[in-house]
């Protein structure tokens, strides 16, 4: 393929920063995010009257869905006709400066609950009567409200009488002015005049909306998204909606990034939301788990590709992958292979052992140095092991032989691990497809800049490099997408660090380390402040939750999940991507390691680990300040 | 009245040589944690004690000032009570100096608001740090240190916009008026749906020092490259709030109407125009606040003194014809 001069095309750089770099569905108008909307597969669960809650971090691809699943969406997606639709609903992000405004000056909780509850009947009045606006100036066609139903909406708002929509929608926005005017004036005046009842003007609207229109064919879809915004009173408030949808003639979808930062209760005591009674969870990334997201990931990459003068690229041709015996090769295996050998000379060995030797492949060579040098035993010691007990020495070698990968370049320059292909690219991401898109965008910004033939697959190299700069990038993001990031920022740059370490010298222990457990049993410090930090490493991206311990052998702590280094870190910090082993943490190392000062701590796990220095590798300079403090 | 012909309303003077008018009333913080946060004793000397009104001013866990007289009790007053904040002010002998130093924008923002309501001549004062600390730069984009985190987003006492006109089909811009700390910005991007297309930072050029500028630059990159604002960037002496004011009036007036939420992250004097913008344009401007949590001891020393004449401005015709 050759990249052609069209006027008016900008060149391909351009188009591949311009069809795969900006990526937020937060700031793109409806046409421009569903010109390339790939259907999730658990799409067919979101749609339907039951409430849902979609779980995934940034970039999973949550708001796309959301917003799919309302108006705009929907037009874009399934055309003019509303009996096309699958849901007909509207999309309300939840905005931290509004909501965060119904709390604190003293006022407790509990009084601020009539105040947001009103807030959330106007506000989603507000959103039906939208849509009602929108219908009427974009499709042409009116909604038609039982006119006792306007009036009796009105007067639950405490608003003046409403005659039609048009009314009643100047009505909502005069609540909503005097609402935040009295929220900007004194608090002693805040609570005098009375609120509406939660939920009621909603039901009388709806109940007003005529059998025979489109609208009342499905029940009104209420697509609420960054629910984590919500302080834990007002999800209560919504919840309780949650809890009425079943005798309501609206459905809500929850988008929330952490399913830790979501309330379950209700404003009735004894009212809890349950899954599956009340509403269905949808966690983004288990769904998209391996193959398919690996798939729905292609579609996306190959439809926002289509328009470049790489459209009929495929992923997995575009990006291909290196095999544990190739990629020995590309680090030197070879240099350590002859090396092994020559130790093995000097051990005298017998008649046969060097031809033992020569005739084993590359790896297993290796794995003969490498065995000896961990367990501290003869080159020829462990050659008479491979050779008496195959299917053990066969075990060994695919246990330890992608562990011993991380160590062929230690203290030379340039690339100590390969991270290539197009699955690999995929378990990089887990699930979040903007760190995907990024990935790509980035593989393929440096394979364009640096290659004639650009439709040939992306080098080893240029994989290994873009796959490393995600890493630094999205490190250096986090400090920006929360209110402790740089806690989490520290949090991520000391577990990085020490994992690079057990990677580099993996010799005599527990290969692939690149997860944690917190051991619960050793509360020594605030846990409150251990909670937040997990959750809100967690909620960012920095760490991934799961079930610890899936046999249960120690009952205390089967309920404590592990925690494990989001994969993405893995090639600027240089460790296994693999999902594997752990360490154990105690609660005030975890917190140590997130403070200034975690440079000592750093220090101390490596030593009661009987880990040796290894060198900070060149890209982690960056932040030797913060890694020498100790000193 | 153009531009040109506006009084000046900014005095910028040597530390050494500023002194507080006898008969005057002087506010500042009660819980300093920086140099230039406290007075110098220099502006009172030769000044009889009896003859300034100097009161420190502190806010309470509920959001209400409480003002501290050199002796007798406090008085307390919600900061979002304006009408009462204004008979406070008018009650003060004037005019007022109201240092805003050591204020945080939760604090003097109120303060503000109820001038402009209030018949009274206050005038503010802001103390250049001398020196910001050296890690302040060299690791603006790395782990931050002016502040150690945000409380989150939450708008200024009295300064809320609950229906933020998302649909309304006026044209958004945002307007993030930056400092040194990138991850302010990441933050509020993050947490705010911009639209990056109509979005235009405000960086403070010329800056307190020349080469301020330069670490807001740098502090800010990684934003700037990856949405695309670099070429939107627009600049605003960063000690003058009159000027960030203008600019934010010229950007304002680039549309027909525009929707603007301006978030001001970076010097306090920016937000002060800022603040003062949202006065003037009460349902076209929302202020986005990320709330930091402030390092101690993050800044050294003192440069100048500003003074700002801020009824005089409020008074005047540019504050008035767009508040019109």
């Amino acid at each position: 393929m050759t990249i052609v001069d069209e006027p008016d095309k900008p060149d391909l750089l351009t188009q591949l920063s311009l069809s795969l770099g900006q990526v937020r569905a937060e700031y793109s108008p409806d046409a421009t995010i569903f010109a390339g909307f790939s259907w999730p597969v658990y799409w067919g669960e979101l749609v339907g009257p039951r409430p849902c809650v979609l779980v995934g971090g940034r970039g999973t691809g949550k708001t796309t869905t959301l917003r799919g699943l309302a108006y705009g969406g929907q037009y874009a997606l399934r055309g003019a006709e509303l009996a096309q639709w699958d849901t007909i609903g509207a999309y309300w992000r939840i905005d931290s400066m509004v909501v965060s405004a119904f709390t604190g000056r003293g006022i407790p909780e509990e009084d601020w609950i009539p105040a947001f509850s009103h807030y959330a009947n106007l506000k989603m009045v507000s959103l039906f009567l939208g849509f009602c606006t929108w219908r009427n100036k974009r499709l042409g066609s009116q909604t038609l409200v039982d006119p006792e139903s306007l009036a009796l909406t009105a007067i639950s708002l405490n608003l003046p009488e409403a005659r039609d929509l048009d009314e009643l929608a100047m009505g909502v926005r005069h609540g909503l002015a005097g609402l935040e005017a009295r929220l900007n004036g004194a608090t002693n005046t805040l609570m005098l005049t009375p609120f509406s009842a939660l939920g009621r003007p909603l039901a009388y609207l709806l109940d007003g909306v005529s059998a025979e229109d489109d609208v009342a064919r499905l029940p009104f879809t209420f697509c609420i998204d960054e629910f984590e915004n919500l302080r834990p009173y007002q999800q209560r408030i919504l919840n309780t909606l949650v809890k009425h949808v079943g005798d309501s003639r609206y459905t809500i979808k929850l988008g929330v990034r952490a399913s830790e930062q979501r309330v379950r209760d209700t404003l009735a005591p004894d009212q809890t939301l349950m899954d599956p009674a009340d509403y269905t969870t949808v966690d983004i990334v288990q769904h998209l788990k391996d193959q398919s997201f690996a798939v729905f990931a292609s579609q996306v990459c190959e439809k926002r590709l289509a328009g470049t003068d790489l459209a009929d690229m495929q992923m997995s041709t575009m990006f291909p992958s290196l095999s544990i015996e190739r990629e020995a090769e590309l680090l030197g295996a070879e240099r350590f292979r002859a090396r092994t050998r020559d130790q093995l000379a000097a051990e005298r060995p017998g008649p046969g052992e060097l031809a033992t030797f020569d005739a084993m492949p590359l790896l297993e060579a290796c794995l003969v140095g490498y065995w000896a040098k961990s367990q501290a035993m003869s080159r020829r010691a462990v050659l008479a092991e491979a050779a008496s007990d195959r299917r053990a020495w066969e075990q060994r070698v695919g246990n330890y032989a992608y562990a011993f990968l991380f160590t062929l370049r230690q203290g030379l320059r340039g690339t100590r691990k390969y991270y290539a292909g197009w699955s690999t690219y995929c378990q990089l991401a887990n699930g979040n497809i903007r760190l995907l898109l990024e990935l790509v965008y980035e593989a393929l910004r440096t394979h364009v800049a640096d290659t004639e033939a650009v439709d040939s697959p992306v080098s080893f190299e240029h994989q290994t490099i873009a796959a490393s700069q995600v890493g630094q990038a999205t490190l250096r993001e986090i400090q920006g997408q929360s209110g402790i990031g740089g806690q989490l920022t520290r949090l991520t740059l000391s577990l990085g660090r020490i994992f690079n370490v057990f990677a580099a010298a993996p010799e005599g222990h527990t290969p692939e380390v690149n997860q944690i457990r917190i051991d619960a049993d050793n509360l020594v410090n605030a846990p409150r402040e251990l909670e937040t930090l997990i959750q809100e490493a967690v909620a960012n991206g920095c760490l991934i939750s799961f079930a610890g311990n899936k046999q249960g052998l120690i009952s205390a702590e089967t309920k404590s999940p592990d925690y494990h280094l989001h994969p993405i870190f893995a090639p600027y910090f240089v460790y296994s991507h693999r999902r594997k082993r752990r360490i154990h943490l105690r609660p005030d190392e975890v917190l140590a390691l997130s403070t200034e000062n975690a440079a000592r701590t750093i220090n101390d796990i490596l030593k009661t680990r009987r880990r040796p220095a290894v060198n900070l590798p060149e890209q982690l300079e960056f932040y030797s300040e913060f890694y020498n403090a100790a000193d | 009245m153009p531009l040109i012909d506006e009084p000046l309303y900014t005095l910028e003077i040597p530390t050494h040589e500023f002194t507080v008018p006898v008969g005057s009333s002087f506010l500042y913080s009660h819980q300093a944690d920086e140099d230039r946060a406290t007075p110098s004793p220099n502006w009172f000397t030769s000044i009889d004690p009896d003859e300034i009104d100097t009161r420190t001013v502190e806010v309470d866990e509920d959001e209400n000032l409480i003002v501290h007289p050199p002796n007798g009790i406090p008085t307390v007053i919600s900061l979002y009570d304006a009408p009462r904040l204004a008979e406070f002010i008018e009650s003060l002998p004037q005019p007022v100096y109201l240092d805003i130093t050591g204020l945080s924008h939760r604090t003097w923002a109120p303060l503000v608001r109820a001038t402009a309501q209030a018949v009274a001549d206050v005038r503010v004062i802001y103390l250049e740090p001398a020196e910001y600390l050296r890690r302040t730069f060299v690791d603006a984009q790395r782990i931050y240190d002016l502040s150690e985190k945000f409380d989150g987003l939450r708008p200024l006492p009295g300064f809320t916009v609950i229906e933020p006109e998302a649909d309304s089909g006026r044209e958004h811009y945002f307007v993030p008026m930056v400092g040194f700390e990138g991850s302010r910005l990441e933050y509020v991007l993050s947490q705010s749906e911009a639209d990056l297309t109509r979005t235009y930072p405000v960086i403070g050029v010329p800056g307190f020092r020349p080469d301020y500028a330069f670490y807001a630059y740098q502090g800010n990159r990684r934003s700037f490259e990856r949405e695309f604002l670099h070429r939107r960037v627009q600049a605003a002496k960063a000690n003058c709030p009159f000027e960030a004011f203008y600019l934010l009036r010229e950007i304002q007036s680039w549309s027909q109407d525009p929707y603007m939420r301006v978030a001001p992250i970076g010097t306090k004097p920016h937000a002060l125009g800022a603040v003062l913008f949202a006065l003037a344009n009460p349902h076209q401007v929302e202020l986005v606040y990320d709330n930091p949590v402030r390092a101690r001891d993050r800044t050294e020393g003192q440069a100048r003194v500003l003074v700002y004449a801020l009824s005089a401005f409020i008074a005047g015709t540019q504050f008035r014809s767009a508040a019109a």
